[in-house]
């Protein structure tokens, strides 16, 4: 009886919490996913690879190479887009500013697929104004252990110098509403173009007031630095950023650098780009167990993907290494 | 000429005095505890007019001069006749005697009942209390809530919750009210169980649609739940002891038949059970916790005095409190002697619920004129506060350094309200009701206070001293209503209504007017037919999350972005009475509701009002559906059943506001099927048995039913194709039906001084596992024979209320 009444007491606290269960829905079949970007000027080029069911057993994504794909401009027929290797296919018209795109994608064993977007209008910078403090020197410390002493000598080998660089960017929303940017900032090394890295900056004063406190742990994230123009349609926008940067002089080797080079680019974006960052930025920081989940922008008509367009302006920005290489302090504890 | 005026004017005045009518009014109320009767009736046979007791068991019927012969009747008590010649107004408070004989219930009173098959008011359910504490429920708590779920049109929301979701609507578009006071939070333990303690309650009526036209601000329910007033004659008490709680409840006169009391409290005990655990737990840690104790009890504290002044005038002080605490305090302890000493203590206490108090003065202007008058208060608050604090000692030399870390939450919201509501029936064929009333808000959004305190031999340091968070925002809300039930012929009765709101929050002003219509037309004095309309409109939505009730869930006002919920909502419906036995309807409605909120995808809310505006989206809403509901609330064998056909969606298309990208979608807690059937069965004077049976469609949930290659993002960090997930709809996918099985068995004897009960029930009997979530899960095993690992992906389901038993000990004198 004690054996049964255990028994029964383990079953009841172990009869529910989490079991595997059989998908009862439609279990649907792969889709077509066709993604690409249009740039002023520039080749198209897509990607087409299929989806597969989430309980499928599988780690990569087939691409499609045998897919017949039309590229429409502003409602005209322009022309078939190559396949050219790993489901990518390009085209050989360079689109223009202002053009409506569309792509009519068919796959065999798939839905026909469709996709449009506009190529936005690049926007008028009206005033650019930049101003770059030095707000200190860090430097850099060697360590030596010192064997007969027992100790670490430490000593100065170089120095960093911390810039702040403030940026007003100015330009006018165009009256229609409906018009997206994304702001970057990228530091290019001398090792070449193709070396550069993205910095982190702070929009300040932009249309926003948000602040967190104790509980708030879903306040909205810019990570991709996306704005509509919903709060500022068709006013001059002064933007300030603000970033921060160093040199480093070696007392060796002398500058690392002979200087830092910035691009900052005011890009603006079709409303799809700016709906698939802001997704997808939501769907990379979601935390919260209970939030609704998140649906990731597409805006390709019988199946997923994304067919954006951006065009940009850029701002090339350019200072000497002021590096104190004269000045070699000791270090002092 | 004189002369035929002469005739004409004696022969009005000889019509006018043959016409003279006589008023009956006064109080029906219980003979063995004077709790005034709501919903009584009273009738003359002779004329065949009646009349209902309202709210507060106050009747009035006017008769033509002459013989009359009066039933009183109320379902479960003997009727009481009075025949005499009636030949001035006055005034019969009569007191029934509870009955068990069902024949001696008299068929023609019964009917006259407001939501039965004569009156105009339809979408309304009522259900005795009695019924209530039979009904086996979770851990043996009976609960009010729980029950309003088991009815057609309503539903639960998830697995265990105290959400009610009535007709496609959100959980913060019902308006409860305990003692015509709103009850902001009526969930304990995460909505496992409501605040309302059956013990304390009276009478439940839940509406949910074709709304009177004194009830306002909120769309889709309104539960009106009204306290036991206490025993007049002689003093009675309950004590029950079960699993989770005890309850004691208390009543009796001050004043014999004039002044009375009902006292009610509830409290869990789990934290005092574990207490010796924990003690164990610290001795076994080796002495260095020099205090611990933690816990999470609940409480809720029902107290209600009146006093009759004389038959015109009563006074009715009605109160609540009830809270939810969570509660740790750790004190570690080190010494080294006469070296040094350290005491570092954390402790955190959370707290919230409601304090609700209301004085309500009832006074009869003439046997015609009833006027109630209400001065209320209702505060819902939620306290959290985390301290650390720490001493060191040091002896040689001697050294004290001190440190306290304070960090506070507070949230809530508070309302002082003044109404006045007046009844006037100028005949039985037709009753006016009017009323105002006036409601200043105090929204209190989350406020963080933020302490560091230093100390040391020489002095005292505050190094953080700060509170922020977004200041008290004050609303006034009024609202002015007139309702006009009136007989038109024999076979149709109107309730014609007006109800008109203002709210004024933050130099924004809103105003509606509401017009409401209930008709009945009468086929037969067992069957009926009604349809109804009304126009409901909402100024304050609750912030909270969508799946489990939090004590951080927080009422805001409307503001400029976020204009008031407006719904329109028309039913109608067939009423048939068998034998007075059971009471069938079908009902249909339709339901269309607007600037109605969702959270956006990815948002939710966890205690921050902050730019909460920009998590919700708003949008409309509609939903209809078909109710069958066949109710016997009187007999040996009592219950209803209920089956509900619905479906409810969404449509968020705004610009800057989609959700599901424009397109319709199911309403989370759309269902197709709902079905409950709740039976109880009094085997004879000592046992009796009750049962629950739950089935309905599973509820909705979102899930991404197909993976993809995201697009790369140019100029950023990300270098691959993101592996992302589709979804290709909100609410795409349904869970498994729920089903459950609740029983329970009553064992009752008489003693010497009293009674005791004896409960046993089963929740969940057949150990159903109903789902409370579903995810998509991947894994990957080690194969040792192919060495080899293999991922896995499967969907998994978990479950939370397995079978329950229960048992629970009462006792009554």
């Amino acid at each position: 009886m004690k054996k049964a009444l255990l028994y029964l007491t383990v079953f009841m606290l172990f009869a529910s919490c989490e079991k595997e269960i059989e998908f009862k829905g439609d279990i649907t079949e792969p889709l077509l996913v066709l993604n690409g970007f249009a740039l002023p000027d520039s080749l198209l080029v897509f990607r087409l690879t299929e989806s597969r069911f989430f309980l499928e057993e599988a780690d990569s994504f087939p691409t499609v190479r045998d897919a017949d794909v039309r590229l429409y401009v502003d409602g005209m027929y322009k022309e078939d887009l190559q396949s050219q290797q790993n489901g990518y296919y390009y085209s050989s018209y360079r689109p223009k500013q202002g053009e409506v795109l569309s792509l009519e994608a068919q796959a065999p064993g798939f839905e026909a697929v469709k996709a449009e977007t506009r190529l936005p209008v690049q926007a008028e910078l009206l005033e650019v104004d930049t101003s770059i403090t030095k707000v200190g020197e860090q430097y850099a410390l060697s360590y030596d252990y010192d064997v007969e002493a027992q100790e670490y000598i430490i000593d100065t080998v170089g120095v960093y110098t911390n810039y702040e660089v403030s940026m007003n960017l100015k330009f006018k929303d165009p009256p229609a509403s409906g018009d997206y940017y994304r702001v970057l900032v990228k530091q290019f090394f001398s090792e070449g173009e193709n070396f550069y890295e993205f910095y982190d900056f702070y929009v300040n004063n932009f249309y926003t007031t948000e602040m967190g406190d104790l509980l708030s742990l879903t306040e909205t994230q810019n990570d991709y630095h996306i704005y509509a123009d919903e709060l500022f349609n068709a006013k001059v926008v002064d933007m300030k950023l603000n970033f921060g940067t160093h040199t480093y002089y070696d007392y060796q080797s002398g500058p690392i650098s002979s200087g830092a080079r910035f691009q900052v680019q005011l890009q603006n974006i079709s409303q799809s780009y700016y709906l698939y960052l802001k997704t997808l930025s939501a769907y990379q920081n979601a935390v919260e167990f209970f939030a609704e989940p998140i649906q990731i922008y597409s805006n390709v008509q019988n199946g997923i993907g994304l067919f954006a367009a951006y065009s940009s302006s850029v701002i090339e920005l350019e200072f000497i290494n002021e590096g104190s290489e004269n000045t070699k302090q000791d270090y002092k504890k | 000429m004189k002369k035929y005026l002469l005739s004409c004017s004696l022969a009005l005045l000889s019509l006018a005095l043959a016409a003279a009518d006589i008023t009956i009014s006064g109080y029906i109320s219980d003979e063995d505890t004077g709790e005034t009767l709501i919903n009584a009736t009273v009738y003359d046979s002779i004329s065949g007019k009646g009349a209902v007791s309202n709210l507060y068991g106050f009747y009035t019927l006017t008769l033509p001069e002459g013989p009359v012969h009066l039933i009183y009747s109320y379902l479960g008590y003997k009727p009481q006749r009075f025949a005499f010649m009636a030949d001035n107004n006055r005034q019969l408070t009569v007191r029934l005697q509870p009955g068990t004989e069902l024949e001696e219930v008299v068929v023609s009173g019964r009917q006259h009942k407001e939501f039965g098959v004569l009156g105009t008011q339809m979408s309304t359910v009522e259900i005795p209390v009695s019924q209530i504490k039979n009904i086996p429920s979770l851990l043996g708590e009976n609960d009010v809530i729980k029950a309003l779920q088991l009815l057609p049109g309503v539903q639960s929301g998830s697995e265990g919750s105290a959400g009610l979701y009535v007709r496609g609507g959100g959980p913060d578009e019902n308006l409860l009210l305990l003692d015509g006071v709103p009850v902001y939070n009526v969930n304990h333990m995460f909505g496992f169980f409501s605040v309302f303690n059956a013990d304390a309650i009276k009478n439940v009526t839940l509406y949910k649609g074709n709304f009177p036209a004194r009830f306002g601000g909120r769309l889709s329910s309104v539960v009106d739940i009204r306290m036991n007033d206490g025993n007049d004659k002689t003093y009675h008490g309950n004590i029950s002891v079960g699993l989770i709680s005890s309850k004691f409840n208390f009543e009796g006169p001050i004043a014999r038949e004039k002044t009375s009391f009902n006292l009610s409290f509830r409290r869990t005990y789990a934290d005092l059970l574990v207490q010796p655990v924990l003690q164990a737990y610290r001795l076994n840690m080796g002495g260095e916790v020099d205090k611990l104790s933690a816990g999470y009890y609940f409480y809720d504290f029902n107290g209600k005095i009146n006093h009759k002044f004389s038959d015109q005038d009563r006074l009715y002080l009605s109160f609540y409190s009830g809270d939810d605490a969570v509660y740790a305090k750790v004190r570690d302890k080190y010494s080294e002697s006469n070296e040094y000493k350290y005491i570092s203590t954390i402790g955190l206490d959370w707290a919230w619920g409601n304090l609700i108090t209301a004085l309500r003065w009832n006074h009869i202007i003439n046997s015609k004129m009833f006027l109630n008058t209400t001065a209320s208060y209702t505060r819902y608050r939620f306290d959290m506060s985390i301290g650390m604090n720490e001493e060191n000692w040091e002896y040689q030399p001697p050294k004290y350094f001190a440190s306290d870390i304070l960090m506070g939450y507070r949230s809530g919201i508070e309302d002082y309200t003044i109404k006045a509501d007046l009844d006037y029936t100028p005949n039985p064929g037709h009753t006016i009701k009017m009323g105002a009333n006036y409601t200043y808000h105090t929204f209190k959004p989350g406020v963080t206070v933020a302490q560091f305190q230093m100390d040391d031999d020489s002095m005292h340091h505050t190094l953080l001293d700060t509170t922020y968070g977004d200041s008290f925002v004050y609303a006034h809300e009024t609202m002015l209503y007139v309702e006009d039930n009136i007989d038109l012929g024999r076979f149709i009765k109107a309730n014609l209504g007006l109800h008109y709101s203002t709210f004024f929050v933050q130099q924004q002003f809103y105003h509606s007017l509401q017009p409401r219509l209930g008709l009945r037309f009468l086929f037969s004095e067992d069957l009926s037919f009604k349809a109804g309309y009304a126009m409901m409109s909402q100024y304050i939505h609750l912030l909270s999350n969508s799946s489990i009730s939090l004590p951080t869930d927080l009422w805001v006002p409307v503001t400029k972005r976020i204009t008031p919920m407006r719904s329109h909502q028309v039913s109608a419906g067939l009423f048939y009475n068998l034998n007075n036995l059971v009471d069938f309807s079908v009902e249909g409605y339709y339901k269309s509701m607007y600037n109605i909120l969702e959270y956006k995808d990815g948002a939710s809310f966890m205690g921050s009002t902050t730019g909460w505006e920009d998590k919700v989206s708003m949008g409309r809403g509609w939903s209809y559906g078909l109710e069958f509901l066949a109710q016997k609330s009187y007999g040996r064998y009592t219950g209803w059943i209920g089956y509900t056909w619905a479906k409810s969606e969404r449509l968020f298309d705004r610009p800057g506001q989609e959700l599901n990208n424009g397109k319709v979608f199911p309403a989370k807690y759309d269902r197709r099927h709902d079905l409950s059937i709740t039976a109880a069965y009094k085997l004879n004077e000592r046992i009796d048995f009750a049962a629950t049976w739950i089935y309905s469609s599973g509820n909705c949930a979102t899930l991404a039913l197909q993976n993809y290659e995201g697009s790369q993002v140019p100029d950023s960090y990300q270098y691959y194709f993101p592996n992302l997930e589709y979804i290709e709809s909100r609410n795409n996918y349904r869970f498994e039906s729920y089903q459950r099985l609740d029983i329970g068995v009553n064992f009752r004897k008489k003693l010497k001084h009293g009674s005791r009960t004896w409960n046993i029930s089963v929740y969940n009997a057949y150990n159903r596992n109903n789902p409370f979530f579903v995810y998509p899960s991947y894994s990957v095993q080690y194969n040792p024979v192919t060495q080899q690992y293999v991922s896995k992906r499967a969907l998994k389901q978990v479950s939370i209320f397995p079978i329950i038993p229960s048992i629970s000990y009462s006792y009554s004198f």
